[in-house]
């Protein structure tokens, strides 16, 4: 690319041969590469929701309409662990009650947000699952190239705790770029 | 659409503006390059070099000529940026203020004219741990934001 052949001559201009090379390899965490340097393609984006999340804002589906050639997963995650507690503690038929509910609550979620999806021609996957809503999350965005994340993924927001700490925990371990909305 | 782009100078910043202009391209958006420069680093600076070099005397050349610096090398790189968006059709206009990072970025991303606010997830330092200044804005920034790594 032109563009960074002519910034890698402004900047390195009287440092040549193995030395130039030694920089870059060390400074490499500092410095965008020519391989860094493209515009990134983004094929596959996982969107995990869950019973915090009502809605998307109109401003994150006018951005994602910019990636409508990528597969789109919605996924809604029920909290295993809050199931098995009210199965202790409760016993068996709350513990059900509470997967019914949060079962068709999901489903309910998932059906509204892919259909304001399809409006914009965008035919998600759905799925639901009980397991770890930030591990799980974490696992699933290796085998995508973005996370959009809402501030209130896994835990209510407040006006003093404005970011969940789930949404911080999944962004500080995550390798792919996130849209937190 | 408007796009606003966190510019600090490093090499996620500039991760982030490819991300940018890989939407506006598609969307036919315009893209904001924003960036604060923040007295109070150069002041720094300029006092512990002194301190060790033992100039005390040529603080003030040392903060005048690191406070140059510090804005000649957010120009370059956001010149190389809108050449960049130049080169694929985009909108691109910059934008570079004076004062403390989180606020004028939030009183920029606030302000209502954007759609999307784009970052890097890691400062100047390289990458260590997620960026404090993130952590603080993620909560708090109106806009979706999008993390680049």
């Amino acid at each position: 690319m032109g563009l960074f052949s002519s910034l890698i001559q402004r900047k390195f201009k009287n440092i040549a041969g193995k030395r130039y090379e030694r920089i870059l390899r060390e400074y490499r965490e500092f410095l965008l590469t020519e391989e860094e340097m493209v515009l990134p393609e983004i094929k596959s984006i996982l969107i995990p929701l869950d019973r915090f999340i009502s809605e998307i804002p109109k401003e994150v589906y006018e951005t994602l309409s910019a990636y409508k050639e990528a597969k789109f997963v919605l996924v809604y995650i029920i909290d295993a662990q809050v199931f098995h507690m009210i199965e202790q503690t409760l016993g068996r038929e709350a513990s059900e009650e509470f997967r019914k509910k949060e079962e068709s609550d999901g489903m309910y979620l998932l059906e509204k947000i892919a259909k304001d999806f399809e409006e914009l021609g965008i035919a998600p996957q759905l799925r639901l699952f009980f397991g770890d809503k930030s591990e799980d999350v974490i696992t699933l965005a290796e085998k995508h190239d973005m996370l959009v994340l809402s501030k209130a993924y896994g835990s209510e927001i407040t006006k003093t705790h404005p970011l969940s700490p789930i949404v911080l925990k999944i962004v500080q371990h995550v390798t792919i770029p996130v849209i937190v909305y | 659409m408007k796009i606003l782009v966190l510019i600090d100078g490093s090499k996620w910043s500039q991760k982030a503006a490819l991300h940018a202009i890989s939407i506006a391209k598609k969307k036919h958006a315009k893209i904001i390059l924003f960036s604060v420069l923040d007295r109070r680093e150069a002041r720094a600076v300029a006092f512990n070099l002194s301190m060790r070099s033992d100039k005390l005397g040529e603080i003030k050349k040392f903060e005048e000529q690191i406070w140059h610096e510090m804005k000649k090398s957010v120009k370059e790189i956001m010149v190389d940026l809108l050449e960049l968006c130049h080169e694929e059709n985009v909108n691109c206009s910059m934008k570079i203020v004076e004062g403390i990072a989180r606020d004028e970025i939030l009183k920029e991303a606030n302000s209502g004219e954007y759609t999307l606010v784009v970052m890097g997830a890691y400062g100047k330092s390289g990458k260590t741990r997620i960026g404090s200044l993130l952590e603080e804005l993620a909560g708090v920034i109106k806009p979706p934001l999008m993390i680049v790594r």
